[in-house]
């Protein structure tokens, strides 16, 4: 599958100009007005579709695959590009949605679609971070909205998608680890810490992480931060829980060469994770050496 | 003061400041709450750069302060605790003990140490 990265670009992260755009414009969907539906246009080059702060859609104009062709081509077999045409001419005279069309006639699956739907809109941000259109030019509010929840992102998870492309089987495990440990109503993300990257690079969001990118990077910096030095009381160090207030607590730990951060919203379910997270670390001892092994963060 | 013996936790009140152990629930003291009456103060400060506050406005609108009130640190064998002392601002109770049991009965073990400590300092 081809990319929309600039040559010698492989990832957001592995580029610091290209991080910072990308961390500008998802910035600009973060601080619209709370639960602004409308389209955020940045000139010619391009256009955000925002809903309640989370991205429905994006396209620039300079995109090179649209996502019939990202629908098409991810299919296994292939589906018949005349097959999805028609269903995106019907969708586009009823004025319906195209991806549900899909999904309710059998021709593709949910995940499918919500794959292929991550993609075209993490392309498209990395063609308008690539380019000169950082500034939004208008933004238009849209009166309906209503897009399915399953196929809109938050702009944490656009960040994790587009700087994991890297390490997509980390991005994976993390993903299926996060799944497992989380208990409800608790947020969190994966990140790597690379010796290149001037900041931890975030690779895997919890689903409903409603965390901003800033955030996420913010608790990643604390996280390794207070292993480093966690790590000068007991060098085998894996798991730091901080109780900030009289609910809030930060949970992270680690396993292999991924870190994890957890933020409880009460202290049962701080104690719970906690309580998982304890007992992983007591009857996994072989995972557990090979996190060890790595030292500081798999640095 | 409680026995470091009965219950395999060992404690101290150590000046967040300096990291001098005030007072200690044994007569010897554990290397290991030397170190983290050391750290002490970089773990449970928050970094000044992170504004937790306006992170978690919308959770806990005006909880937190500029440092955490405890922390917990795990590894495979041991279970290390650093808690804020609720009446000297100064001073911050640090614990160590094996990690063999359930992580809810041993924080709460540690937690009621720490308090008779803090009471009797």
């Amino acid at each position: 599958m081809s990319s929309d990265f600039m040559p010698g670009i492989t990832s957001v992260s592995s580029n610091a100009l290209l991080l910072s755009s990308t961390l500008r414009l998802l910035h600009h969907v973060e601080t619209l007005p709370s639960g602004s539906t409308g389209a955020l246009a940045f000139g010619e080059d391009g256009v955000i579709l925002v809903e309640k702060k989370r991205v429905c859609w994006a396209i620039a104009s300079d995109m090179r695959q649209r996502l019939t062709d990202l629908l098409c081509e991810q299919h296994e077999p292939p589906l018949e590009r005349g097959v999805v045409e028609q269903v995106f001419k019907r969708c586009k005279r009823d004025g319906t949605p195209m991806g549900e069309a899909l999904v309710a006639g059998g021709l593709v699956s949910e995940a499918d679609l919500r794959a292929a739907l991550l993609r075209h809109t993490c392309e498209a941000i990395v063609r308008l971070a690539q380019g000169r259109a950082l500034t939004p030019t208008q933004f238009t509010r849209h009166e309906k909205g209503g897009y399915d929840p399953r196929f809109v992102f938050t702009t944490a998870e656009l960040l994790a998608s587009l700087s994991g492309r890297r390490r997509r089987e980390l991005a994976d495990e993390a993903r299926k680890q996060l799944s497992s440990v989380l208990v409800p109503d608790v947020s969190g993300f994966a990140y790597l810490r690379e010796a290149l990257a001037r900041q931890a690079v975030i690779i895997a969001v919890a689903k409903g992480c409603e965390l901003a990118v800033s955030a996420t990077l913010e608790l990643a910096r604390w996280a390794m931060r207070s292993f480093d030095v966690a790590c000068q009381v007991d060098a085998d160090t894996r798991v730091v829980a901080a109780t900030w207030s009289e609910r809030i607590t930060l949970i992270a730990w680690r396993e292999s060469e991924i870190g994890y951060v957890a933020v409880c919203p009460t202290r049962a379910a701080s104690a719970l994770l906690l309580s998982q997270l304890a007992l992983r670390v007591t009857t996994e001892p072989e995972r557990s050496r090979s996190a060890t092994s790595l030292g500081k963060e798999g640095r | 003061m409680t026995s470091a013996q009965d219950d395999g936790v060992s404690c101290a009140l150590v000046c967040v400041k300096t990291g001098v152990v005030l007072a200690s629930s044994e007569a010897g003291i554990d290397p290991r709450l030397e170190v983290l009456a050391a750290t002490a103060e970089e773990l449970l400060q928050v970094d000044s750069s992170i504004d937790f506050a306006a992170l978690f406005a919308e959770l806990e609108p005006g909880g937190g302060t500029a440092h955490f009130r405890e922390l917990v640190v795990i590894s495979a064998t041991r279970v290390h605790v650093l808690s804020r002392s609720r009446t000297r601002p100064d001073a911050t109770l640090v614990a160590t003990t094996a990690h063999t049991q359930k992580l809810g009965l041993l924080l709460s073990t540690v937690r009621k140490k720490v308090a008779q400590l803090e009471a009797s300092a």
